[in-house]
């Protein structure tokens, strides 16, 4: 066996292996560079991207640039402008500080720099590939700095592999783009995709300007301010009312001193301000800056400088709690929540009593012949399930536009009219996506839909998908979504809540590339969409139905799979024994 | 407050106002008919916050003043009583005793304090319209409107003037139904361009009941956000829709590729039985144009299928499109000519139904996906 020696590494095995620290994926590309940009004094950044930045990322910039003496010393490692005594890191203003980023990229893909100061009169050019300088010159330029950076991890093919497909390399890229262009609203950004544009952000004089550019008129409308100022700290920004809430936490930015951070505190704290205004599985979008001196919050944890440290957590928290809870108490907030049980509640002044049976004058129509059919019986929770068969069907008619009341012998049946239309939706929904026909109704006057971007992005990455689905939609633009034609079974389309479900689902199929449960997930996505779908297509709790409503409710009920549980797995209907009633009303 | 009327008087007062008030109040007094002396008559009310109605009957005046008395109370006790003169009378602790010759009901009311006051009708700034015109207008557009609330300025019916011509248009942007109701008997200051909740023309259906006197008219008055409508003695009074209704006529093919004539009732029929097949929403019918042959059928996993074919004029070539049953019985089942013409142009864009011989009338119609 060869002795091996101890040696120190060469640089450029070095800068690779610190590149795999710092640069990820094109999306950490796009950070340092974004950053440097905006540490340049950029007040606007253009950025085009290609194959998911695979092939391509270069960012232009109209930033101070770096004088030509000092271009090859930006490719050193802990080569910075920022800092240059330890001490610095606990004053730092600047977004980058570690010297390591612009030799990671170089080190990894092929970077061709041209930057300008506004005092010489043309640009510097250097142009390095795997670390090494391949050619350096002058060219014509205007002020600033461009960077391209071209074939990423070409010559680390093992981390070229761990990429995912372009599509979802992208929208890391545009997440990214998404937070910075938010803590940075006076600067104007633009992003090409693929030479199609994705965004051309105008300079904000406000934040609110710059969220109404990104997410659309209809979150602006619902943006309540944060503000709270104490001696270290000051928190600013908005957070949504509660009636505005989304099905996930993608819309949620912290920016500490106007760095994105994500923190379990923070989310936490949000929760506890929010208190139960929200319902279960549902968030707001929060776009909350801290402004914190410095010297009480540690970004030097990681080095891609997402996460930090506070020195005060329990402070932070506490003051989050607050500035949230004083920002729904402005007026108007709480009001709009409704209480959720006077929904459930029965009119019981005299002369609505008769309103709530509606009972069926031609009783004949109402006798339906249902096939012997095993219930689940479930009158209170803690009773054990039991199962009985049952005949003739007689429906009696529809209690507060809620519940149909049926009888079958001796029983009485009480059917949630919502949980039994969504299981036959469902099962249809289901039945024709198999058979790749759902039926789909093209729409004369297309529905435009106000939706943040990268959603917009999810939803027409996802075409042929959507298509199968029964829906047809397009690019409108900016952040408007146009709905040509969507599928038949829904009256609603207009629904934005019901589109941002969709595309939740739809962004757990970007990451399974190489997952090997891919297939199972796949089907989960599919199936949590059919039980949206059926969700929106079924009759609401609360609509009043014609007899032949209930009648086809009820038939089509008895022909499903499974007529016992809604999708969600709630019971469809409970049965009142003659037994049970007796009891109930004390006939011993 | 003190009066006597008559019996049949207040049976068809409170009828009239009654029907607006709806199941789920938002505050006691909506569930309430305001009551209320004014000169010699007395003044009924019924809002919804959306629609006010009121009226008014004949009556004796004993003492001046006003009472709220819950809508469905009054007319359960007034329809029963005897034909005879109903007294009302109200105490200051807003008990009301209504007594018909030995018949003796004492109710409690409410103050109308809380009652919300519905504005007059200004007769000057009214138009008239047969009252024949605007039923059938209305009748031939509001099935049509849309019941999605995201989508608002559709759950109404338009309603302009173009040329003096006075219009309705009402789409749920899957199909859309325009009528033309015919000039207008006086000139309009402004033209007329406002969205009417659906509610408001359902009652002025009521309103106008059954009639076929051509020579009746409804005045209508429209305000910045308000509309009124005065049938006789009584007043109805609706907001309006805010927004901007969608420019209809974009939608509205100006060309198409073959035409058919189809019998209006046995093309109803046919799809009506077609459907018997689908009964589930969200099934579509074919319609196949083929060799004088019309062929409507209906396909449903599991039920069954079914087909029937109507001779038509057709020399085309073969031609198939796939439509929601429900919005061509929705139109075919309100249109009364013997002959209706459908226009297309290929399965993928709009379809055309419009009455033979009329120009008055246009149907627009988005098919399904084959």
């Amino acid at each position: 066996m060869s002795q091996r020696h101890i040696q120190v590494l060469p640089e450029e095995v070095i800068n690779k292996i610190s590149a795999g620290e710092v640069i990820e994926r094109p999306a950490s590309v796009v950070k340092e560079l974004l950053e440097n940009s905006l540490d340049a004094g950029a007040t606007s950044v253009d950025l085009e991207i290609k194959n998911g930045g695979k092939k391509l990322i270069r960012i232009t910039d109209n930033g101070q640039g770096i004088p030509p003496q000092e271009v090859p010393l930006a490719f050193q490692r802990h080569a910075t402008s920022k800092i240059s005594v330890f001490n610095d890191l606990d004053m730092l203003d600047t977004l980058g500080f570690r010297g390591e980023a612009l030799p990671s990229i170089a080190a990894v893909s092929k970077t061709t720099m041209v930057t300008r100061t506004a005092e010489v009169l043309s640009a510097a050019k250097l142009v390095m590939q795997g670390g090494k300088v391949l050619a350096q010159g002058e060219e014509g330029a205007k002020p600033g700095t461009t960077v391209s950076v071209e074939d990423l991890f070409a010559n680390t093919p093992a981390r070229l592999k761990f990429l995912k497909s372009d599509a979802t390399e992208f929208s890391h890229i545009l997440n990214l783009v998404t937070e910075l262009a938010i803590a940075n609203f006076r600067v104007a950004f633009s992003l090409v995709n693929n030479d199609r544009k994705v965004f051309k952000l105008a300079p904000a004089q406000k934040l609110e300007e710059r969220l109404y550019d990104l997410f659309g008129r209809d979150i602006q409308k619902q943006l309540l301010p944060v503000k709270l100022d104490q001696k270290f700290i000051s928190i600013t920004g908005y957070i949504t009312a509660p009636a505005a809430n989304l099905s996930g936490r993608n819309q949620q930015y912290f920016f500490v001193n106007k760095r994105t951070i994500h923190h379990r505190l923070l989310n936490h704290a949000l929760t506890t301000g929010y208190d139960n205004l929200l319902p279960a599985g549902k968030y707001p979008a929060v776009f909350i800056f801290f402004s914190i001196n410095p010297e009480l919050v540690d970004v030097n944890v990681h080095p891609a400088k997402r996460e930090v440290r506070f020195s005060n957590e329990g402070a932070i928290h506490d003051l989050t709690a607050k500035a949230i809870r004083d920002a729904l108490r402005q007026p108007g907030v709480i009001r709009e929540m409704k209480d959720p049980a006077a929904s459930y509640q029965l009119p019981l002044d005299q002369h609505s009593i008769p309103a709530i049976l509606h009972t069926d004058t031609a009783p004949e129509q109402g006798l339906l012949s249902v096939q012997e059919q095993m219930f689940l019986y479930k009158a209170q929770p803690q009773e054990t399930v039991k199962t009985t068969a049952f005949g003739d069907l007689k429906i009696l008619g529809q209690a507060d536009n809620a519940y149909i009341i049926a009888s079958s012998g001796n029983e009485l049946m009480i059917i949630d009219q919502h949980a039994a239309s969504e299981r036959v939706m469902y099962e249809k929904f289901k039945r024709e996506f198999e058979q790749k026909k759902i039926q789909s109704q093209k729409l004369l006057i297309p529905i435009t839909l106000e939706i943040d971007l990268p959603s917009k992005n999810m939803l027409l990455a996802h075409g042929e998908l959507m298509s199968q689905l029964g829906w047809e939609v397009e690019d409108f633009g900016a952040t408007t979504l146009l709905i040509r034609a969507l599928p038949a079974m829904l009256d609603k389309a207009g629904d934005r809540q019901f589109i941002l479900d969709i595309v939740r689902e739809l962004s757990r199929l970007q990451d399974i590339k190489d997952t090997p449960a891919k297939a199972e997930i796949h089907q989960a996505v599919l199936d949590n969409i059919f039980k949206l779908s059926a969700c929106h297509a079924a009759v609401r709790f609360g609509d009043e139905l014609q007899p032949s409503q209930i009648s086809t409710i009820i038939n089509s009920l008895t022909n499903t799979n499974n007529p016992y549980t809604c999708p969600h797995g709630r019971p469809t209907l409970i049965k009142l024994s003659r037994a049970e009633l007796n009891k109930r009303f004390e006939r011993t | 407050m003190k009066i006597v009327c008559s019996q049949a008087e207040l049976l068809k007062g409170v009828q009239s106002v009654q029907s607006i008030i709806s199941n789920r109040v938002s505050l006691p007094v909506l569930a309430n008919i305001l009551l209320e002396t004014q000169k010699d008559k007395l003044k009924l009310a019924a809002t919804d916050l959306e629609v006010g109605i009121k009226t008014e009957i004949p009556t004796e005046i004993l003492k001046e003043g006003s009472i709220t008395l819950p809508a469905k109370m009054l007319f359960d006790i007034v329809r029963e009583l005897p034909s005879q003169d109903i007294q009302i009378e109200v105490t200051p602790e807003y008990k009301v005793i209504l007594s018909c010759g030995k018949i003796v009901f004492k109710i409690m009311g409410l103050p109308k304090d809380e009652f919300p006051i519905i504005p007059d009708f200004k007769e000057e700034n009214a138009f008239d319209v047969s009252m024949v015109t605007l039923k059938k207008m209305i009748q031939k557009t509001i099935f049509a409107i849309s019941n999605d609330e995201t989508r608002y300025v559709l759950t109404g019916v338009l309603l302009q003037t173009s040329n003096n011509n006075l219009e309705m248009v009402a789409t749920d942007g899957r199909r859309l139904a325009y009528v033309n109701g015919g000039k207008l008997n006086k000139g309009l200051k402004n033209k007329l361009d406002v969205i009417i909740p659906s509610k408001a023309l359902r009652e002025i259906n009521r309103l106008i009941g059954e009639i076929e006197d051509e020579s009746k008219t409804v005045k209508i008055e429209l305000t910045e956000n308000q509309i009124s409508y005065k049938v006789g003695a009584t007043i109805l009074v609706s907001r309006l829709i805010e927004g901007k209704f969608p420019n209809y006529k974009q939608v509205i093919p100006k060309e198409h590729s073959q035409e058919v004539l189809l019998d209006t009732a046995k093309f109803l029929s046919a799809i009506k039985r077609m459907s018997l097949i689908a009964p589930e929403k969200a099934e579509s019918i074919k319609l196949e144009l083929i060799n004088n042959k019309a062929i409507i059928s209906s396909m449903s996993q599991g039920l069954g299928e079914a087909q029937e074919e109507l001779e038509i004029e057709y020399k085309g070539n073969k031609f198939e499109v796939a439509y929601n049953p429900k919005y061509l019985v929705e139109v075919l089942k309100n249109l009364s000519t013997q002959n209706i013409i459908l226009e297309l142009s290929n399965p993928m864009s709009p379809g055309v139904i419009k009455p033979q011989n009329n120009e008055e009338y246009l149907y627009v119609i988005m098919p399904m996906r084959l």
